[in-house]
């Protein structure tokens, strides 16, 4: 098994980390993962009333002859979980060093690597202004390569419209789960609606904000031209000390703003910068963040 | 505000220089990034606003080229002019020259002209000083620089106009050697413009305030008044007149000319305005005397309506030329008008007592004379029996070194690269002097006494080429008119009024008795032969009376620039420039300005500094 995102021997160590969902999904198949949905699993969790319809088979005739009342016996349900990969493509994940898109590839077929082996469905998609050709939901570990070849032919274009697109795969998308966005959050009219979106539809929301350090601490001086890599918009500027700290501050800001954001949304947010190792990314940061175990 | 140095201006050129560096080096950087949304939050909370942005972008271009125009500014060196209250030491020139007499209805030129004198000296700050100048035909300094006020007011009130032509020219010359070129002093000139022609003067406006006093007009004058007897006619003169009508209008100006009250001539003369009618008439008869020239007309100015000269009858000079023949010297003394030459081979000693009664000039060429007492005498190639001059043989091809040019014998005489074959080497003693010195010899000496008067010319005339020079002819009209200067020509006794003129005596005189036109007389030392009378200030008939001898001196005014009394273009050199009439009027003081510029220059170095350090 060889891919250009990572090699054999990271794979190993990936399957030995699996998801944490924080919250139960509707399944239509039963899978590995417990949910805190009641099922019909052999692990038994509670007693409840019966009601008219529920099936005898579950009534416990033992407590029906102490108590002369019918309780039905409640096991844990068991289902599988769906991890949708949402990649940004658009033409601001090209720059840094490494190429942030790259970066986020490797993420999200990881992701989706742990994923497979875990059982879980895996779908994915890419976006820019548009959603892109979506890889469905699917499971088991022959879903591997083809996730693999999906993410490493993806590519760089179009500009950026967060909102849009996630609105649009909330609605389009028939079976919530974990959608793991990765983006570099660049995008002018902000990223607010789509993910609200997404949270109405009761995805289960982990926000990989990818940047770069040239974004965060830019190397820049004297008169410059600075072309917008997206809309081809140029601005004038002659950078000087006091314009970078202006900057910087700015960029912090930005950053302490969507760390609130997801903080009130209760989505799991990492700012993951393109100069961290992406092994140890997910080695290490991932699983002290309790994304994966 | 004026620019003292507008030449440093060229220095603006390096403006475009600065903004080509500029755009050379904003010359900008592409860089991509992934959004501008961040970077235009950054923008608009940097500069606040496009204008403002662009301004603070610009603002190192902008410094430079304001760098720039502080220090072409500052080389310019521009200088603050303030009107102050004047406060300079003062050169006044007074005009007082005959036209300073031209009469005004306020009564006469010369007192307006002190009036203002007077308010110069009135507005004199206090701790200046004052000097006054009388411009007459010599300038006199008055009273030197002082700050006491009532010897100035003295020394002004006491000025009287003179007679005769100013010399404005040496006056401000003069006054202007007192400034040595200080803004401190001011020269003021106080004159009705009837000066020569400064043209030619470059004199400094700004130091120059000129005080005219043009009051009356009109004056018709006789400019020029001469005699002239007829050659070869002992008894018929020519006479000139020229009279000139300086008024703006036509005028008639009958016009007489007496002799002891005999009227000579007689013409009315019809003058258009500036016209100059020149009269030239012959007179017949035994003329002697002061004869007078008169036009009968009222006009501003009087001085110059009459005019002085005296008629000599007595006007004949006998050479007596002793020893052989020579041409040049014979054909030259032939040809002199008033000049009779008689030639003999040799004289006795026991003759020349007569010969010198007959006689003004006894020349003996190469020819030994008898021992000589009193006489005027020429030797020419022999030496006098006098120890007073001696001989150290002859010399060959001498060479003249020196002369005296202002002896009356060599005045206009060019001696130079003259060539002798051979000459005496003639050794002037005490008593004797070398009027052409030759190399350690002298080549012409002169014993003077008052009695005898002997010019010794050490080498032959045919050895020569003197005879073939002008020199020659000038040397001798020289010589006669030494030896005799009553013959000097029919003018002889007529001078412009203020002129020096020399009189000479026949016989020692120790003193001369002169009474002037207005009838003083004044007794005078006489301290060489001729004697300078320099007083002749006065219009008129001067009579000079020493031992037995009575003799006329006439002074006549005949300047045209004095009697041009209303002058039209003798004052644009004295008119003061606009600036040079702002310094005059108020007294300027100029506040130099570079130092500030030079100071804000500094303070923009330090703001592109600071602007520099800070991006």
């Amino acid at each position: 098994m060889q891919s250009t995102l990572f090699d054999a021997e990271f794979m190993r160590k990936l399957e030995a980390l699996r998801f944490l969902a924080r919250k139960a999904f509707r399944s239509p198949t039963q899978g590995e993962r417990t949910t805190l949905r009641r099922g019909m699993s052999l692990e038994f969790s509670d007693y409840r009333r019966y009601h008219a319809g529920d099936d005898f088979r579950y009534v416990d005739w033992n407590v029906y002859s102490r108590l002369d009342q019918l309780f039905l016996k409640v096991f844990t349900a068991e289902e599988d979980m769906s991890i949708h990969l949402l990649l940004d493509t658009s033409q601001s994940m090209q720059l840094g060093t490494p190429a942030k898109v790259d970066y986020g590839k490797r993420i999200a077929a990881a992701l989706g690597y742990i994923g497979l082996t875990t059982l879980d469905r895996v779908g994915a998609v890419s976006f820019a202004d548009e959603l892109g050709v979506p890889k469905p939901p699917q499971r088991g570990r022959q879903q591997i390569f083809p996730l693999l070849r999906y993410f490493e032919s993806l590519p760089c274009r179009g500009g950026t419209a967060l909102n849009r697109v996630l609105q649009n795969y909330a609605t389009q998308s028939r079976r919530s789960g974990l959608a793991i966005v990765i983006s570099d959050l660049f995008d002018p009219d902000g990223y607010e609606r789509g993910l609200d979106a997404l949270a109405y539809n009761r995805f289960d929301i982990m926000l990989i904000h990818l940047v770069d350090e040239s974004e965060i601490h830019p190397q820049l001086d004297g008169a410059l031209r600075l072309r917008d890599i997206e809309s081809d918009q140029q601005r004038r500027l002659t950078v000087n000390r006091r314009l970078l700290d202006l900057y910087r501050q700015k960029v912090t800001d930005y950053f302490v703003e969507i760390e609130t954001f997801c903080a009130k949304r209760n989505i799991e947010y990492l700012r993951a910068s393109t100069v961290v190792p992406f092994e140890d990314l997910i080695l290490r940061y991932l699983r002290r963040g309790l994304f994966l175990q | 505000m004026t620019w003292l140095n507008p030449v440093a201006f060229v220095f603006l050129l390096s403006i475009p220089i600065i903004i080509l560096l500029h755009s050379l080096r904003y010359r900008r950087r592409d860089v991509q990034v992934s959004t501008l949304f961040l970077w235009e939050q950054v923008m608009r909370e940097a500069h606040g606003s496009l204008g403002l942005r662009r301004l603070v972008q610009n603002l190192p271009l902008l410094l430079q080229l304001l760098l720039a125009l502080l220090l072409t500014a500052a080389l310019a060196n521009p200088a603050l002019t303030q009107s102050v209250a004047q406060s300079k030491d003062i050169i006044l020139v007074l005009d007082v020259s005959a036209s300073m007499q031209t009469r005004t209805p306020q009564g006469m030129r010369f007192d307006a002209a002190r009036q203002h004198a007077l308010e110069v000296l009135r507005s004199l700050p206090s701790g200046r000083q004052m000097a006054v100048i009388a411009a007459g035909q010599q300038p006199r300094v008055v009273t030197f620089f002082t700050d006491e006020t009532a010897l100035l007011r003295q020394a002004i009130t006491a000025l009287q106009p003179t007679e005769a032509p100013g010399n404005m020219r040496e006056a401000i010359l003069l006054a202007l050697s007192f400034t040595q070129g200080r803004k401190s002093q001011e020269v003021v000139v106080i004159g009705d413009g009837a000066y020569q022609r400064l043209d030619d003067l470059d004199l400094p406006r700004s130091r120059i305030r000129h005080i005219r006093v043009a009051d009356g007009a009109g004056n018709v004058g006789i400019t020029r008044f001469a005699f002239r007897r007829v050659p070869d006619a002992t008894q018929q003169y020519e006479v000139l007149i020229a009279v000139k009508n300086f008024s703006r209008e036509a005028r008639q100006a009958p016009l007489n000319l007496t002799l002891r009250r005999q009227r000579l001539l007689e013409r009315q003369l019809d003058l258009a305005p500036g016209q100059e009618e020149v009269v030239v008439a012959e007179l017949q008869g035994s003329l002697k005397g002061v004869a007078q020239a008169e036009i009968e007309v009222e006009d501003a100015l009087a001085l110059d309506n009459r005019a002085y000269g005296v008629l000599s009858a007595t006007a004949q000079t006998w050479v007596l030329v002793v020893g052989e023949g020579n041409y040049f010297l014979e054909q030259l003394l032939t040809s002199l008008p008033g000049v009779h030459v008689n030639i003999a081979p040799q004289v006795s000693p026991e003759s020349l007592p007569q010969l010198l009664e007959a006689n003004h000039l006894l020349i003996f060429n190469g020819v030994q004379p008898p021992p000589l007492q009193r006489g005027n005498y020429l030797l020419i190639n022999t030496m006098p029996q006098d120890e007073r001059l001696l001989t150290q043989g002859r010399v060959a091809q001498p060479q003249v070194i020196d002369w005296e040019r202002e002896h009356p014998l060599l005045r206009f005489v060019d001696l130079a690269d003259l060539r002798i074959e051979e000459a005496l080497a003639l050794q002037p003693q005490a008593g004797a002097q070398s009027l052409v010195d030759g190399d350690g010899h002298s080549l012409m000496s002169l014993i003077e006494q008052p009695s005898l008067r002997l010019v010794t010319l050490g080498f032959d005339l045919m050895q020569s080429d003197l005879p073939l020079r002008v020199a020659f002819p000038v040397f001798i009209h020289n010589l006669l008119q030494w030896v005799n200067p009553n013959a000097g020509g029919s003018t002889s006794g007529m001078i412009r009024a203020g002129m020096p003129y020399p009189i000479f005596f026949d016989a020692p005189v120790e003193q001369v008795a002169v009474r002037d036109p207005r009838g003083k007389e004044q007794v005078y030392e006489v301290q060489g032969n001729p004697w300078i009378f320099s007083d002749a200030q006065q219009v008129g008939v001067y009579i000079l009376r020493f031992g037995e001898t009575r003799r006329y001196l006439t002074v006549s005014l005949l300047d045209e620039a004095e009697s041009d009394i209303d002058p039209a273009g003798a004052l644009p050199s004295l008119t003061p420039t606009a600036e040079a009439r702002e310094f005059q009027a108020a007294g300027i003081v100029e506040t130099p300005l570079w130092p500030y510029l030079l100071l804000g220059a500094v303070a923009i170095v330090f703001a592109e500094w600071y602007v520099w350090c800070r991006d």
